[in-house]
């Protein structure tokens, strides 16, 4: 009754979480007091973002690389941190885009310079229903972690590193875009089809496993 | 009839239905909310695909140590080694190739802005001349400051023992700043020597009354003559009579070709207790009148008895520049914080006002300086025009002997109701009414642009140089470099303090070395060290506004951050009055650095 008396719908969608707003609040006064020549809030925002930092280093320069690639980081993001902005964006887009960028230059001094993230195409459209999981093919809970990492292993670099930047390490698309250096639709397109080629792909291992 | 799944209305964008699943209600268009709001099946199968997310992430954090990601030793490694660098220098280090393509465009740009500089100047010599009027300001601003002090009871004393006492207050207030300890008291005894060694010794002769503009040059050669016959065949060299009466008979050897007198007696007399008086055809050489009867030095064995020593002037001698009526003593105008006023027909010597404008109708012999105040002369001014802070007005009647020095003000000329405005001039020798001014182009708006064009030329040239400096500086001493950027990114207001105290405290310590003759080597070894320290701290400065650009052109190339820094520097000191302000404390955050970390030897602390 209430509905219809509003000139709009009620939707029922998930209210955005704290962990998936566009800015990392507690980051950025983290990041404030660091910029201000806080060691211990340096030191603390290093430890929480370093893990994510790693593996954009990973993906990017490679897993041979990418432990030296993200030391790298880490020292530019301590000697850059006072120029660090927190009104114009959230510290780990600006914490990726900072490893982001020393690993392309290790890749350029190198001679190894790639496109590493390339445009997924159009935007695909898709039958909502078709897209709704059966209870019995979600399985993720008893899956052991070594099939989902091989199942992750099976996506493209760009595509597995949007999924761990937001499954893992919380961050929101528009951080993920900005650490990537791509549009936030292109970071959309990739996490909804890695996660539907990981249910795929995990479907496929229980399968497997099952048999 | 057609199915839910293929229902066209339930397709969806990909990025849609994600939002919708992520809780992003500000990406999801109209046609899913729609859909939503109808239908309930879909709310339900949303759910689902919620459900499914929330267990991927939680199946990929426990995942995490099969991803091959940073385990917590590794975190902890990298995390320590990155929090090392915090404490160490910055790093500034330029490749040497870097440094060739700095060198060679830093070299372009010196020889560029010299040859722009030179040709605007329209004399091969400018520069040259140039840095003789500075010397010349410098010494004008000296004598004054001699004169003032002369009236001050106790005189250089009294300020040596009141600059002893301000600098040793400046320098503990620069310790706690920099929270060092080891400088205070070293530099308080050697201050403390400088400064009672200086103040016994300062102008042990002293000259009264005007001196002959421009200065007779001396043509003799004596060999161990008696001090009286040397000094005449001096004054006569000059078509000058002597009249000397001091007991100082000892032997010199003078050889003196286009010498200044004013050099000659420096040397001859040195630390005599002596007053000099040009009367304006005789030099009169008298025991001041504190030291009669107290003989600076004894006289030697072979000495004549001290009978003053007269002289004629030479028949032919030509007459000198506006002189005085011999006999006349002077008086000095100072006056703190009104107006002096030199009415027509009266003669003074110099005119010095602190706080307030100073107008000269009559003549002034030696210079006329303000602090503060503007300067207007409508009479004659054998010596300098000197204003701080003041406009320079010469009406049409004026007549300035010397140069025009306005700093932070403006030189204009009343030439029949037209002026002629300009920045800061100097106008080296006499300048008659008709022939003063501004060089080059006659009309106003011309000669302000043209000076503008003129010492933007020159400035171009001085930062051209400090990049080039600059560059040798981080090249061949990166760490030291490194130190300095981190001291003025760590304790800025450290810095700005620590420069402002080091530039009050190093230019009081240089004016009473200066003027103290036991000094002068301290003060150009002080003068030469702060301008290397000066040049050292905008260097550092301009790499921290390059670094702080947003240009991702000069990411990780030092050369290029220096150059853009000076550049962006250059610009800014170019906008009027700001611009000023702006170098000062470009300045000031740069000596402090260098200051507070010793010239880059030791690292600073954080601001507190």
């Amino acid at each position: 009754m209430l509905a219809g008396a509003l000139p709009f719908p009620i939707v029922a969608i998930e209210a955005p979480s704290a962990r998936r707003r566009p800015i990392d609040e507690a980051s950025n006064a983290l990041a404030r007091r660091a910029a201000s020549g806080d060691r211990r809030a340096l030191e603390a925002l290093l430890r929480e973002h370093a893990r994510a930092i790693g593996d954009v280093c990973r993906v990017i320069a490679g897993p041979e690389d990418g432990k030296d690639a993200a030391q790298e980081a880490l020292e530019k993001i301590v000697v850059a941190i006072r120029s660090f902005d927190a009104d114009k964006g959230s510290f780990r887009a600006w914490a990726l885009t900072v490893a982001r960028n020393v690993c392309r230059d290790r890749l350029r001094r190198r001679g190894l310079e790639r496109r590493l993230f390339e445009d997924p195409g159009e935007d695909g459209m898709v039958h909502v229903m078709s897209e709704a999981p059966d209870a019995e093919r979600v399985t993720y809970a008893r899956i052991e972690s070594r099939k989902l990492a091989a199942a992750l292993e099976t996506l493209p670099e760009a595509m597995r590193l949007a999924v761990v930047l937001f499954h893992v390490h919380e961050a929101s698309y528009e951080e993920i875009a900005a650490a990537l250096g791509v549009p936030m639709g292109t970071v959309m397109t990739w996490l909804h089809r890695g996660r539907k080629r990981l249910r795929a792909a995990v479907e496929a291992a229980n399968g497997e496993g099952g048999a | 009839m057609t199915s839910p799944k293929e229902d066209p209305a339930r397709e969806v964008s990909e990025r849609e239905l994600l939002a919708a699943v992520d809780g992003r209600r500000d990406l999801v268009g109209d046609a899913l909310r729609d859909a939503l709001a109808d239908d309930d099946d879909l709310g339900a199968a949303l759910d689902a695909l919620r459900d499914e997310r929330d267990a991927l992430s939680v199946a990929l954090k426990r995942a995490q140590p099969e991803l091959g990601g940073l385990d917590a030793d590794d975190v902890s490694e990298l995390v320590a080694r990155a929090m090392a660098k915090a404490d160490a220098p910055d790093e500034v280090r330029i490749s040497p190739r870097g440094l060739g393509w700095g060198a060679l465009a830093g070299g372009l740009a010196v020889v560029s802005s010299a040859v722009a500089w030179v040709a605007l100047q329209g004399s091969p010599t400018a520069p040259l001349s140039q840095v003789s009027q500075s010397l010349r300001l410098l010494w004008s601003l000296g004598a004054t400051l001699d004169r003032v002090v002369a009236m001050l009871p106790g005189a250089w004393t009294t300020v040596a023992a009141v600059a002893f006492v301000i600098g040793t207050g400046l320098l503990w207030g620069l310790k706690a700043i920099e929270h060092g300890k080891r400088i205070v008291l070293p530099a308080a005894g050697a201050l403390l020597c400088v400064w009672t060694l200086g103040a016994a010794q300062a102008h042990a002769y002293d000259v009264e009354g005007p001196w002959p503009a421009p200065d007779p040059l001396v043509e003799v050669d004596v060999v161990a003559q008696p001090l009286p016959a040397a000094l005449e065949a001096a004054t006569r060299s000059c078509g000058l009579g002597l009249v000397y009466g001091l007991d100082d008979t000892r032997l010199v050897t003078l050889h003196a070709h286009g010498v200044p007198l004013r050099e000659v007696l420096d040397a001859m007399l040195g630390p005599s207790a002596a007053v000099v008086r040009f009367t304006g055809h005789m030099l009169v050489i008298e025991p001041r009148a504190s030291s009669v009867g107290a003989t600076a030095e004894p006289a030697p064995a072979n000495a004549s008895p001290s009978a003053p020593v007269v002289t004629q002037p030479v028949a032919a001698a030509a007459p000198l520049a506006t002189a005085p009526v011999p006999g006349v003593r002077l008086e000095d105008v100072l006056t703190f914080g009104g107006d002096a006023h030199v009415p027509a027909g009266r003669d003074v010597r110099e005119v010095v006002t602190m706080g307030g404008d100073a107008r000269v109708e009559g003549r002034a012999f030696g210079n006329v300086v303000t602090m503060g105040g503007d300067a207007d002369v409508a009479g004659v001014v054998v010596g300098d025009v000197v204003t701080m802070g003041g406009d320079i007005r010469i009406r049409p009647s004026g007549v300035v002997h010397g140069q025009l020095q306005s700093m932070g003000g403006d030189v204009v000329r009343e030439d029949g109701g037209a002026s002629v405005s300009s920045g800061s001039f100097a106008f080296p020798g006499a300048i008659p009414p008709a022939a003063m001014a501004v060089p080059r182009h006659e009309d106003g708006e011309g000669a302000g642009f043209f000076a503008l064009v003129v010492q933007t030329a020159e400035a171009g040239l001085r930062y051209a140089l400090l990049f080039l400096g600059a560059l040798l500086f981080a090249f061949f001493a990166p760490e030291r470099f490194g130190r300095l950027h981190q001291a003025v990114r760590r304790a800025p207001l450290r810095s700005i303090a620590g420069g402002a105290v080091g530039m009050i405290a190093g230019s009081l310590l240089t004016l009473v070395l200066c003027i103290t003759i036991i000094g002068l080597p301290v003060a150009f070894v002080l003068v030469v060290s702060a301008f290397v320290a000066a040049c050292a701290g905008l260097a550092t400065v301009a790499h921290l506004i390059g670094q702080a650009l947003p240009l991702r052109a000069l990411e990780d190339k030092p050369v290029l951050r220096l150059g853009a820094g000076i550049l962006a520097l250059f610009l800014v000191t170019r906008v009027p009055f700001f611009g000023w302000l702006a170098f000062l404390l470009a300045l000031a955050i740069g000596l402090g650095a260098v200051l507070l970390t010793r010239f880059g030897r030791n690292d600073v602390a954080v601001d507190p």
